[in-house]
């Protein structure tokens, strides 16, 4: 999932040493966590979108919502469908054109479908529901990666996040005429419907360099890291599942400390999260005053 | 808009600016070169934004943005990426990878080269694949790739330390290129973009010698602490687009001193407010 950064000995030696002596390449602790900025609606035809920027020598992340009325599944009519993929963009650098960069995407789309797949609660589908088991919403949750710093995983989780909280779905109503009932959407743009997104995860990545567990770690770091654990923990703080990735190994140790910080982390990311959307949405509507 | 006319380009010395689709000349004698297209009225406008170079009836425009484009005498610090015939492919953040022939190179310890096929089989051992090093520029091909030297005990193999990238045109020329920060740090701005921070200090001139090579300095937390400092003033300064040289550095890393917790200085609001700082501070002195 990590396309390594050339480094020599020397510069791998230096990044272990610094994890160790808990001072890394900027200046960071071990458990210290890189602010993030968002920015909502930023694809303008789409139902909702976000954009993730993680500050200095930058991730830089977009997903966008788009939904569709689609026929429901035989044996689940009253649930709709969320699709995910992540796609990686050939502007993060050279060598990334073409389809070299595509397992990079491919690894993360399988993660995060993995993770909505075994954990439920996360999404509920059956608010997606329109008229029972004949047209059901079904979202496409689509994500870029425009820039690559390392610690994608959390990034793209907090995107998907950030844009199905911006999401607003047309209201429908359904017109019983004859036979047939017929669906009526809405183009109205004050009553629109909001996603419920209380349960949808976010990811905290841990990676081993040294003997020291690293949370957020910088795409130089990651080239020395020897095992990688993404955990997602919900807005409850249950971990609602955990995945390794590249080989190596931590100790039981290291993963019971390192799930522990990592829900200690998600904690601070949520509400960081909840503050800067709001943010947002405070300084919106101070528009829309100003313009009314 | 400012349309250059002849007598500005045989000013030759004058240096104009540029931005995209601007006339450059209505003289239709004039060669286009890289940079620059004629329209269909045969006016030269500039493709890039950048500087206006000529060469007899040739008119380039020389970037801004993109790709370290060298020159000769140019200080840079690349990274070996291939070992090859009697040579090295280096590279420098340039369009094309720069070379860096077995002969124009100081063995370790200074130590006088033989040309001989054993030397040839030892190129490894100088410089490996991933090695960083700071070499200077040497000569310019004629499709724009870069011979380096490092025929000079300030230039070779770069250890422990940390590489910040920043964008080439925020590099300001200088007389030198190496500079001491404090007692224990020092810093190598390369031409091409490429700063290397590393606990050395300059001084010790036997930086070369074969038996300091490997061994690993005492990384101290206080230096450690420096260099990452550093890393983060300079990031802020590329951040707002400031010239990066050893006054601007410095003025930036004693305005971030106010702030204790190194990761204060990832945040934007406080980057702004020591980058300010920093440019005042600079004015000044």
């Amino acid at each position: 999932m990590y396309r390594p950064v050339r480094l020599s000995v020397y510069e791998r030696e230096y990044i272990i040493g610094g994890a160790e002596a808990s001072i890394r390449s900027d200046g960071r602790k071990e458990t210290e966590y890189r602010d993030f900025s968002i920015e909502l609606g930023v694809v303008s035809n789409a139902y909702g979108s976000a954009r993730v920027d993680l500050h200095s020598d930058t991730t830089v992340v977009m997903t966008a919502v788009k939904a569709e009325l689609v026929a429901p599944l035989d044996d689940r009519p009253d649930e709709g469908k969320v699709e995910f993929s992540v796609e990686c963009s050939p502007v993060v650098g050279p060598g990334f054109e073409g389809h070299s960069s595509d397992f990079i995407g491919l690894g993360i789309t399988h993660l995060v479908k993995k993770t909505f797949l075994t954990s439920p609660n996360a999404f509920n589908t059956k608010s997606l529901c329109v008229l029972s088991g004949r047209q059901n919403w079904c979202l496409y949750v689509d994500t870029l990666i425009l820039q690559m710093g390392g610690n994608l995983v959390d990034v793209v989780m907090i995107a998907i996040r950030a844009a199905l909280e911006n999401t607003r779905l047309p209201r429908t109503t359904i017109v019983e005429e004859g036979e047939v009932p017929e669906i009526e959407i809405s183009d109205d743009p004050t009553s629109q419907i909001q996603i419920d997104t209380t349960g949808i995860p976010l990811c905290v990545t841990l990676h081993k360099v040294g003997i020291k567990v690293l949370v957020d770690a910088r795409r130089d770091e990651e080239t020395c890291s020897r095992a990688c654990m993404h955990v997602i923990v919900n807005q409850t703080g249950k971990v609602c599942g955990m995945h390794m990735s590249q080989g190596g190994s931590f100790t039981p140790k290291q993963v019971l400390s390192g799930v522990e910080r990592a829900v200690l982390q998600s904690k601070a990311m949520f509400e960081s999260i909840r503050e800067k959307i709001n943010a947002i949405d405070v300084h919106r509507d101070s528009i829309s005053i100003f313009l009314t | 808009m400012a349309e250059i006319t002849a007598q500005h380009l045989h000013k030759g010395k004058k240096t104009v600016f540029v931005t995209p689709g601007e006339v450059i000349t209505q003289e239709p004698d004039y060669m286009r070169g890289h940079g620059s297209y004629s329209d269909d009225r045969c006016h030269l406008r500039a493709s890039v934004s950048g500087w206006v170079e000529k060469v007899n009836k040739l008119v380039c425009v020389r970037g801004l943005k993109g790709r370290y484009q060298g020159e000769v005498g140019d200080v840079v610090v690349g990274r070996v990426v291939e070992v090859g015939q009697k040579r090295w492919k280096v590279d420098t953040n340039a369009k094309l990878d720069s070379i860096l022939h077995l002969a124009s190179i100081n063995l370790p310890g200074g130590v006088h080269r033989r040309r001989s096929e054993e030397d040839e089989l030892l190129m490894r051992e100088y410089f490996c694949e991933g090695e960083l090093i700071s070499a200077e520029v040497q000569q310019v091909y004629e499709d724009g790739s870069l011979s380096l030297h490092t025929r000079s005990l300030k230039y070779g193999k770069l250890l422990y330390g940390t590489l910040v990238k920043v964008p080439p045109y925020l590099i300001k020329p200088c007389k030198s290129h190496f500079h001491n920060l404090s007692s224990s740090v020092s810093i190598l701005i390369g031409k091409n973009g490429w700063i290397w921070i590393s606990p050395r200090s300059l001084d010790t001139s036997a930086d070369q010698t074969a038996d300091k090579e490997d061994k690993e300095p005492d990384v101290t937390p206080e230096i450690r602490s420096t260099i990452a400092r550093l890393v983060n003033c300079i990031q802020a300064l590329v951040s707002y687009k400031v010239l990066l040289y050893e006054t601007s550095i410095s003025c930036c890393y004693e305005e971030s001193l106010k702030y204790s917790e190194l990761i204060e200085l990832l945040k934007p609001d406080v980057q702004q407010e020591i980058v300010l700082r920093a440019i005042n501070l600079d004015a000044i002195s």
